[in-house]
């Protein structure tokens, strides 16, 4: 209403000189009333204030002096005070009466015959011709109203003076609203002109030339306001030219925002983690990134329909609502999600609050720990198998740090060094459980594996408090942290006591038996060697009896004596065999390199006629070179070439393979693996083979498989084997089956000092 | 017979006119002085009735030592005080024994306008005061019983403070015209 009352009718424009001007001509013009009015009747109010009290003290004082003079009708005493107030030059009457209105006294110039005119008076009143003020003051004795006293004060003098004040505040007035008008105006006049000016240079500045400045011309506030017009104006002209610059910051601050929200947005499709924005009312998906697809098998869409819930399985959903609202994005939560498949993942959480699209909303970083847990798990696990083996294992087990302090000990190692709680050795060295001295040499080889870097072994005898031995073997391996750095030791220790007690008694008894049997050995060289003298003889003269007397001994006597011919030959073979299986240990001959291969030729030519005989075929491989007693090796190779030979299948002719198995042979039938250190010469035939379950028996002293009609031989052919293979530190094994010949492998050992 | 004589004798000397019996002054003679000489101010008959003097009379008896002691010490107080005058009056003091003078005689002799009667034993007050009166002589006595036997203007002592007596009839009857102011202030006894 008022914007259409001013678009019909405008208001015009008015100066400031012309309002300054009215304002303050008024405002002079009601001061100078106020003056003309104002100090007169202030003055006079106060002059009838001050009379009142003048009035009313002369008349306290005349009834107070009277009243002595009334009670004593004392004239004289009435006329001495009414002469004590006439002193008063203001006094225009008084008249005293007693308590019968009876006129005792009185002064009343010009009013003489007028005797009742006190009487027409009121206290405290102003006579009707304004000329006096009157009072009435009762005069008392003891209490006692005993007369009054009519007084008046004269207004003359004071009424003249109201007048006089009156005339002068209207000059006064009428000076300050003409002073008031002629300064209103200049004053207006100086203030305007400035802003005059100042409203010309605006307009300037309005059409846009900014170089204008307005002309400082007082030194008042209106000057000061120039002064600041134009710092404003400079600042305003600094203003738009650092506008322009910000604009152009500006500018390029949005494009590297863009490019840092296409970034961002790059990294919440990108990060591994998946992340979903729900609503913090609704719990509606809002947004998520490519992630969640792939781990939850929902499209974007699809997850968008979703709610927080619609992920967790039945049982989570009411764990999930009481503190879906309640997360702490500090400390991650861990549920159990379904995939779109039903598909159960263990995944942790992280949600904070943020507002997305103008509403609030959830942020929830989720992480699929599946796999971590089950790793978690498996450590666990393991730590726990850890645990126990370190909490059952007989063998004290310590770790120390570089300094020598225990880092973590088992129960066995708490027992040992005597204490309850394995936790007490902590942080504590072997100082303070072993003497200084044993102390010392522990650390001292702690120190030279730490240095070293290499495990130490070693067995150590202790002399306990009781004064009996304690045998502990300890093993000592450098600890290294995950860089490979040596940060400590760990060291297993086992009281090895009893075993040491058991070697020294198997050592004694080893010595004994082996005693014994060098005697057994002995005796059967011996035996055998003075068992060939008799058979010998008994040969001998078989033959002579042959040869002189065979004509008179009949068939018979033939048969007899040749059966005993064929006995005390194969006597002889036993004696010569069981000879040889003596001689093996008993002639203990210095091993020297033998070449294996020029052997195994030198054998095979022995067997040449053989060979030709039954139509072998023998394949000789590279053998080693081994340190070895050399008849004793070609004794062996006889003894396995002679049986391969001897057992072959009937019709079939015999293959021989001799090779070093150590190499690794994929024709090779032997399936065993290698043992180190060892060289495996094997020895292959085709022949009849033999029951695998007779494996070991064929080793065995004068041990056969077949009868002496079938094949010949006496049984010690292979036991003479064996002895050589171990009296050089070896073994000997075979593997076969009937009918399918048979392997025999020779582990020799492989002395780096001796092969070649 | 001569118990009951005696009774008679005896009754008959307490019945014999003498009412002046020794009383004793309240206020020290000192103060009284200048407080007579105040309330002689307040008497606006004063010049009229003296003149140009004032012959101011102390009434004692020489055989009553309380008597004499009085009329001494007003005597030593009259010399020694510096005012010897009221309204330009001048003041002298003489002393009347009146077992030795005639009270009559002496005033007639020695114009007297003021008596102050000190301390009396076996007196006639009362025909003393007539006396007085008569010749229009003021009374003044530092005995307040007096005031009420007639004497004008006496001393008195209310608390611990002098008071003003005054037996208005003996005043007016010696034709003074005291002022209300001073009896305002002082006790009136009709």
């Amino acid at each position: 209403m008022k914007f259409q009352f001013e678009y019909i009718f405008p208001r015009p424009f008015t100066r400031i000189k012309t309002k300054f001007t009215l304002v303050v001509t008024v405002l002079i013009f009601i001061i100078s009333i106020f003056v003309y009015f104002f100090f007169p009747t202030w003055e006079k109010k106060q002059a009838m204030m001050a009379i009142s009290e003048k009035a009313q003290s002369i008349a306290q004082m005349a009834a107070y002096s009277i009243s002595p003079a009334i009670v004593f009708a004392d004239s004289e005493g009435i006329s001495q005070v009414i002469t004590s107030a006439r002193q008063n030059k203001d006094l225009a009457y008084l008249f005293v009466v007693n308590e019968n209105d009876h006129l005792l006294g009185q002064f009343a110039p010009g009013k003489t015959g007028k005797k009742s005119f006190y009487k027409m008076q009121k206290n405290h009143s102003i006579s009707k011709d304004n000329a006096t003020y009157n009072v009435i003051a009762p005069v008392l004795s003891q209490g006692k109203v005993i007369g009054r006293l009519y007084l008046g004060i004269s207004l003359r003098e004071l009424n003249s003076r109201v007048s006089r004040s009156r005339k002068i505040s209207g000059l006064v007035g009428l000076v300050i609203f003409l002073f008031g008008f002629i300064a209103a105006f200049s004053t207006s006049k100086v203030i305007t002109r400035p802003l005059d000016m100042m409203v010309e240079t605006v307009k300037q500045i309005t059409l846009g030339d900014l170089s204008q400045r307005a002309p400082i011309i007082s030194h008042d506030e209106v000057g000061r306001l120039a002064e600041s017009f134009n710092l404003m104006i400079e600042s305003l002209e600094q203003r738009t030219a650092e506008l322009k610059l910000v604009n152009e910051q500006l500018y390029k601050e949005n494009l590297i925002r863009k490019q840092s929200e296409h970034k961002y947005f790059s990294l919440f499709n990108q990060i591994p983690d998946a992340i979903a924005i729900f609503d913090k009312k609704t719990k509606q998906f809002l947004d998520c990134n490519s992630k969640i697809t792939k781990i939850y098998g929902y499209s974007k869409a699809e997850f968008k329909k979703l709610t927080p819930f619609d992920l967790h399985p039945a049982e989570e959903k009411s764990k999930v609502k009481r503190l879906i609202d309640t997360r702490n994005p500090e400390k991650p939560n861990r549920y159990t999600h379904l995939s779109k498949d039903g598909r159960r993942m263990d995944v942790e959480i992280v949600s904070d609050e943020i507002e997305f699209q103008g509403r609030p909303a959830w942020l929830s970083i989720i992480r699929d720990i599946t796999e971590r847990l089950q790793a978690e798990k498996k450590l666990a696990k393991e730590q726990h198998l850890l645990q126990s083996f370190m909490e059952n294992i007989p063998d004290a087990i310590y770790f120390k740090d570089m300094e020598g302090h225990f880092l973590r000990i088992n129960r066995a190692q708490a027992k040992r060094l005597g204490l309850d709680d394995p936790k007490d050795a902590t942080g504590k060295t072997d100082f303070d459980f072993f003497t200084e001295e044993n102390a010392r040499q522990v650390r001292k080889q702690e120190l030279r594996v730490m240095r070293s870097g290499k495990i130490s072994v070693h067995e150590q005898v202790k002399i306990l408090a009781d004064g009996n031995e304690s045998w502990v073997s300890g093993t000592k391996v450098p600890l290294p942290d995950e860089n490979g750095k040596i940060i400590g030791i760990f060291g297993i220790t086992r009281d090895i006591t009893e075993r040491k007690r058991t070697e020294e008694s198997l050592k004694i008894f080893t010595e004994k038996l082996m005693a014994r049997n060098k005697e057994l050995q002995e005796f059967a060289f011996i035996a055998s060697h003075d068992l060939q003298e008799p058979l010998r003889k008994v040969r001998a003269f078989g033959d002579r009896l042959w040869a002189k007397y065979s004509d008179e001994l009949g068939e018979q006597g033939h048969d007899y004596l040749l059966r005993m011919q064929n006995a005390a030959a194969r006597m002889q073979t036993l004696i010569d065999d069981l000879l040889a299986y003596s001689c093996i240990t008993i002639k203990d001959r210095p091993l020297v390199k033998t070449d294996l291969s020029r052997i195994v030729r030198e054998v095979l030519k022995d067997f040449q006629i053989q060979i030709e005989n039954v139509g072998a075929a023998v394949q000789l491989e590279k053998l080693p070179v081994i340190s070895a007693d050399p008849l004793q090796m070609r004794q062996l190779f006889q003894n396995l070439i002679s049986n391969a030979l001897k057992y072959h299948r009937q019709g079939v002719a015999p293959i021989i393979r001799i090779y070093n198995g150590t190499t690794g042979d994929k024709n090779s039938s032997d399936q065993e693996p290698l043992a180190n250190g060892f060289h495996h010469i094997r020895v292959e035939d085709n022949g009849i083979g033999f029951e695998q379950k007779h494996a070991d028996r064929i080793f065995a002293v004068f041990q056969r498989l077949h009868t002496r009609d079938s094949y010949q031989g006496t049984g010690m052919g292979l036991t003479i084997c064996r002895k050589i293979v171990e009296h050089h530190g070896g073994s000997i094994t075979a593997k076969s089956r009937p009918g399918e010949g048979a392997t025999f492998t020779i582990k020799l050992p492989r002395k780096p000092e001796n092969d070649i | 017979m001569a118990i009951w004589k005696f009774c008679l004798v005896s009754i008959l000397f307490l019945l014999w006119p003498v009412d002046a019996f020794a009383q004793n002054i309240a206020v020290p003679v000192k103060i009284q002085y200048p407080l007579f000489l105040k309330i002689l101010t307040f008497d606006r008959n004063l010049k009229s009735r003296v003149g140009n003097d004032i012959v101011l009379a102390v009434i004692y008896q020489s055989k009553f030592p309380g008597s004499r002691i009085v009329k001494e010490e007003f005597e030593k107080t009259f010399n020694e005080s510096p005012i010897k005058e009221i309204d330009n009056i001048s003041i002298s003091l003489i002393t009347i024994d009146i077992e030795k003078e005639n009270l009559r005689q002496a005033i007639s002799a020695k114009k007297i306008d003021i008596v102050y009667i000190a301390p009396l034993r076996a007196v006639n007050l009362k025909r003393l005061i007539d006396e007085c009166h008569t010749r229009n002589i003021l009374t003044l006595s530092g005995v307040p019983a007096y005031i009420k036997t007639g004497v004008a203007v006496g001393i008195g002592l209310k608390g611990n403070k002098p008071q003003i007596l005054v037996n208005l009839p003996a005043v007016n009857a010696v034709n003074v015209n005291f002022s209300s102011q001073l009896l305002k202030l002082a006790k009136i006894i009709k």
